[in-house]
């Protein structure tokens, strides 16, 4: 077991070696100039030459290749254009936003998306059912930007063609105060956040528990006179959860994505807010490193679901 | 084939989800003549009437007009051709590479597949939506076009895995040894049995990642990084809509409402081709 954890964790490097080679290659084919767009119009023509000079801009690309991968080792993602400051710094300021963002869409995601996949294969075909596939198939069919939109229009309407309604209690924008307030302003970009998930978990949970459901030892649980509800809780689920785990890993790849678009809509100020506000400011060095924080957020997710489906998963063979 | 098209039309999943795509290509196709307005016509006599600002849904303008008086339905019903055409054409592209990759290791196995295992495994690695964010944020211009290029190749890798999976299924077919001890070449092989014989799973995958990619593209244009104004996208609309939402919800509410229509109905029509040709892709 520790042997698997171990070459697990091992598997993290190539994958964000290879991640970051996209990255460089992606950034090295911008046109344009970086230090004249650092610089502004104004720059002195030596002035430009010695940046390019100092930030090895002048060498050949693998070269600058070794250099970005010599730095990344270090931890060091360059400076902003912008906020002229170390990226790193700008992007772990943003990250405990986006963490929470992120884990509270997931954990709503989890409990309604279980519970709806449940109800709806013990009630196959019926109306439940209907109404629940119908309802997740529209959680993933909305664009989540259009779904935060709505709930602010919806919630923060203090009147709605004259009429006052109740709806203007949550708070549609910004981060606030550490506590109930931050609490607050997190339902709704969290609410529209998991709805993708939701959706996602609900079919994957159905599809799961109705294929438990017809196996042998399923029946001979129900044929031994055990009540439905240990039949349920002890045969069906435990087992009819083990694939559902997989897609919590995918559904984290939509979820960063929407996150992006989340946070854009309620100004919530984590990392996907940085990285799209630096493309408006030409933040190359942010919009990377961001992309790159993203990206390794999803890769150690994912690593952490192939080991939870491993512990829970006794059939699984590690060999 | 006449099997196919009866197992399709018995499932409601399928009919329901055709129903609103032929719907959809119907208004792509025929747009100027639906819509009553041009979608790129400015009324800026319109917006400056009283009350000053975009105009709410009337008989003249069902889905009112935008900050420019411009009429809002003409506007998403030209959009539907972008929508449709990004969705199909990124599709095309992915389907073509994930084809020709996935058949190349499905059928030569060895170095070849480990290759292509290597590059599908890393595309999946990566989350397709910051690539894409990756991409869009570097070209020089931003638009459609980098949008059918980045969505298409982004999506080959899920239909390079099928293909190969299906591949690898069916080379060891006995019409295929049959085929092989005939004579037949590679080429003839894989166009002739191996495709036609892999059908199903790439129809699948397509209609279900044309949904994706439609969403994509919706996402890409609010955040300012696909379609650039005046082009009527739908994610676009919805951006210019942001800043009037409190007061002039139509601006946002209908142009999302139709992403949400149009990706809804290749989902229905991609889960009921799926239940009716290939039960055993259920899981994704």
């Amino acid at each position: 077991m520790v042997n698997y954890l171990f070459r697990r964790f091992l598997y993290i490097i190539p994958t964000i070696w290879g991640i970051a080679t996209l990255i460089f290659f992606l950034m090295f084919a911008i046109p344009g100039d970086p230090v004249r767009l650092m610089l502004g119009h104004h720059g002195d023509e030596e002035i430009r030459q010695r940046i390019t000079r100092e930030m090895g801009l002048d060498q050949p690309m693998l070269v600058q290749y070794g250099m970005f991968l010599g730095r990344l080792l270090h931890g060091d993602l360059g400076n902003s254009y912008h906020q002229d400051r170390p990226v790193i710094d700008i992007l772990l300021e943003r990250l405990p936003a986006t963490m929470l963002l992120a884990a509270a869409a997931m954990i709503l995601s989890i409990i309604f998306g279980l519970a709806a996949g449940i109800v709806s294969a013990i009630r196959q075909n019926k109306l439940t059912d209907i109404f629940v596939m119908a309802g997740s198939l529209i959680g993933i069919s909305t664009p989540v930007f259009w779904l935060g939109l709505l709930l602010i229009l919806v919630f923060a309407a203090k009147t709605f063609y004259g009429t006052p309604v109740v709806f203007g209690i949550l708070p549609v924008s910004g981060y606030g105060e550490w506590g109930m307030d931050r609490i607050k302003h997190l339902v709704l970009p969290a609410l529209s956040l998991s709805a993708i998930g939701m959706g996602y978990i609900a079919r994957m949970t159905r599809s799961s528990v109705l294929e438990v459901i017809r196996q042998d030892y399923v029946r001979t649980a129900k044929s031994k006179g055990l009540s439905y509800r240990v039949v349920v809780l002890k045969h069906v689920l435990r087992n009819a959860l083990i694939p559902v785990v997989t897609v919590i890993g995918i559904d984290f790849a939509a979820l960063l994505g929407g996150a992006v678009a989340t946070e854009t809509v309620f100004a919530w100020p984590g990392l996907g807010k940085i990285i799209v506000d630096s493309i408006r400011q030409l933040d190359g060095p942010v919009v990377e490193g961001g992309v790159m924080f993203m990206a390794l957020m999803f890769v150690i997710v994912n690593t952490l679901v192939d080991i939870t489906y491993v512990l829970i998963d006794p059939r699984i063979r590690l060999d | 084939m006449k099997d196919v098209v009866k197992k399709i039309c018995r499932s409601k999943l399928a009919v329901t989800g055709l129903i609103i795509v032929l719907f959809l290509v119907f208004i792509a196709l025929f747009a100027p003549l639906l819509a009553p307005f041009d979608p790129y016509a400015i009324d800026l006599d319109l917006v400056i009437s009283e009350p000053f600002g975009p105009k709410p849904p009337s008989w003249d303008h069902p889905f009112g007009t935008d900050d420019l008086g411009r009429d809002m339905l003409s506007r998403i019903i030209y959009g539907s051709r972008i929508s449709l055409m990004v969705g199909s054409v990124a599709m095309l592209i992915a389907v073509f590479i994930g084809i020709v990759l996935g058949t190349l290791a499905g059928f030569y196995g060895g170095i070849v597949d480990s290759i292509v295992t290597w590059m599908t495994d890393t595309a999946f690695a990566f989350p397709a939506a910051l690539l894409a964010i990756g991409v869009m944020a570097i070209v020089p211009n931003p638009s459609i076009f980098w949008i059918f290029v980045v969505l298409g190749f982004i999506g080959w890798a899920g239909v390079a895995r099928v293909i190969r999976g299906k591949v690898l299924s069916i080379r060891e077919e006995e019409y295929i040894e049959a085929a092989k001890a005939l004579g037949a070449k590679d080429i003839r092989l894989i166009l002739r049995h191996l495709l036609p014989n892999s059908l199903a799973p790439i129809m699948v995958t397509a209609t279900i990642g044309v949904a994706g990619n439609i969403l994509t593209e919706a996402w890409l244009s609010f955040l300012g990084l696909g379609a650039q104004p005046p082009i009527p996208s739908w994610g676009l609309m919805v951006t210019v809509g942001q800043p009037y939402l409190a007061s002039h919800y139509w601006m946002c509410l209908f142009p999302g409402a139709a992403i949400a229509i149009t990706v809804l109905g290749w989902n229905l029509l991609g889960d009921g081709l799926r239940d009716a040709l290939d039960p055993k892709l259920r899981d994704f």
